[in-house]
């Protein structure tokens, strides 16, 4: 209050106050400056000094230039800048989309690789009858399967199955449009089988394991050594003949037995790739 | 007061430096003004002329009459007026505010505000009379340029406030 108050007594005695300058002080300068103004109105004084203030000053002239340049010198940077950026954005735009184009191109060369491996397979079968399905699904437990998805109106019974790796299983289960196959390593599963060296006849007998055979009931006698490869010989018509199954990996002799156990290692492999080949052998 | 009786020459030298250095600044600024045309129908707004008004209210005793006489000759070699003109214009008007600064301190600052567009108008008015072509656009832009120096008024006044403290008080 009392600042304001005291604001206030200024204010009203700033009215009938006048400050120290008086017309007597200023009318001789203004009298000066008439006498310049007329003399260069009249007898263009001035224009010698404007010229010589002018030379004086005239790099000062150059500073809004230098100024202007500089600026366009700024902003054409930084629009130079925002067309690279774009260019860089567009750039990076297409390089994702050609890792796109690379991944598909890879996908389908790899469906090529396996479907003229598949057809090699179809070669050394009946050709009777035959569908080629894509894996749905892969299941590991209660045992292993594949759940492979084909044409509704083909009937896939009995027939056997190849993914690009070899012989994999036979169908177990045909449901509409959905097949069940069951491996060849099935612990149930009997595959007659020959030597491709001794052309002796034997059966396969899956463990369960992927990869994992056991050969058993030959005696010890047996032409078999390890590395021989074994081929499905045909018999009983279940599987095709002359598809390569696995190679002897290691033969043990037990001491009280007078049979030999053979371990068998598969060729195929039971998950790989996308495409399957359903034919009948 | 006891400031502008004070015969201290290190605070009248920084005094008059910053006088000096805001006119000159004004002059320059004015002339970039011309320079890129930033007109209204020929003419801005007169920032020498606002600065030199600043300092007569603020300082009165120690600006006096010569920096009114150099910034109005800077301003007419600049802007290629007759010599004399603005020297004339600006001599009258530090009369008047050095004359009533009392007055002008105590108004509010929309008060300042009108008073320095009124000052601007008749400027601008008394520089197109004598020594320009005349029209209704002209008056226009006299009256837009005045009103801009209006709402330029209390920008300027706290700028040079701020400038005023810093290099002109000990």
């Amino acid at each position: 209050m009392a600042k304001e108050h005291k604001q206030a007594v200024i204010a009203q005695k700033a009215i009938f106050t006048t400050g120290s300058m008086r017309l007597s002080r200023v009318v001789p300068s203004i009298l000066f400056a008439i006498l310049i103004l007329a003399a260069d109105v009249r007898f263009n004084v001035g224009e010698k000094v404007k010229i010589y203030v002018g030379f004086a000053s005239e790099p000062i002239i150059y500073i809004p230039q230098f100024v202007r340049g500089g600026w366009i010198s700024f902003s054409d940077y930084f629009e130079d800048r925002e067309i690279l950026q774009n260019e860089i954005l567009r750039l990076e735009k297409d390089i994702d989309d050609q890792r796109f184009n690379l991944i598909n191109y890879e996908r389908v060369l790899q469906e090529n690789i396996e479907l003229k491996k598949l057809l090699g397979y179809l070669e050394k079968t009946s050709k009777k009858e035959f569908i080629y399905g894509e894996i749905e699904e892969i299941n590991y437990a209660p045992k292993p399967s594949l759940t492979v998805g084909i044409d509704r109106s083909q009937k896939a019974d009995q027939m056997v199955a190849f993914n690009w790796t070899g012989l994999i299983g036979s169908v177990e289960l045909s449901a509409g449009s959905k097949v069940e196959i069951k491996p060849i390593f099935a612990e149930d599963s009997q595959i007659p089988i020959r030597n491709r060296r001794t052309n002796s006849n034997m059966i396969l007998v899956g463990t369960d394991m992927p990869q994992n055979f056991l050969i058993k009931g030959l005696k010890k006698n047996e032409d078999i050594i390890p590395g021989d490869k074994l081929v499905t010989s045909g018999l009983g018509k279940k599987y095709p003949k002359g598809i390569d199954v696995g190679i002897v990996n290691k033969i043990s002799a037990i001491s009280n037995n007078e049979f030999l156990e053979i371990e068998v290692l598969g060729t195929s492999e039971f998950s790989s790739g996308d495409q399957i080949l359903l034919t009948l052998p | 007061m006891a400031y502008f009786s004070s015969k201290n020459p290190n605070k009248t030298f920084s005094t008059q430096l910053a006088i000096g250095i805001s006119l000159i600044f004004g002059v320059f600024f004015q002339s970039l003004l011309n320079f890129f045309s930033f007109e209204i129908y020929g003419s801005s707004i007169p920032i020498t002329l606002m600065i030199l008004i600043y300092w007569n209210i603020a300082l009165p005793k120690n600006i006096g009459l010569s920096w009114s006489f150099i910034s109005g000759i800077l301003l007419d070699l600049n802007l290629g007026y007759f010599l004399g003109t603005h020297v004339i214009l600006f001599l009258f008007i530090s009369y008047l505010t050095q004359r009533y600064f009392h007055r002008i301190r105590a108004m509010f600052q929309i008060q300042q505000s009108l008073l320095i567009a009124s000052i601007v108008f008749l400027y601008l008015l008394s520089l197109y009379v004598f020594f320009q072509e005349f029209s209704f656009f002209v008056i226009l832009a006299i009256i837009l340029n005045s009103l801009i120096s209006a709402f330029v008024w209390p920008i300027l006044f706290g700028l040079l406030r701020i400038t005023r403290r810093k290099y002109t008080y000990a």
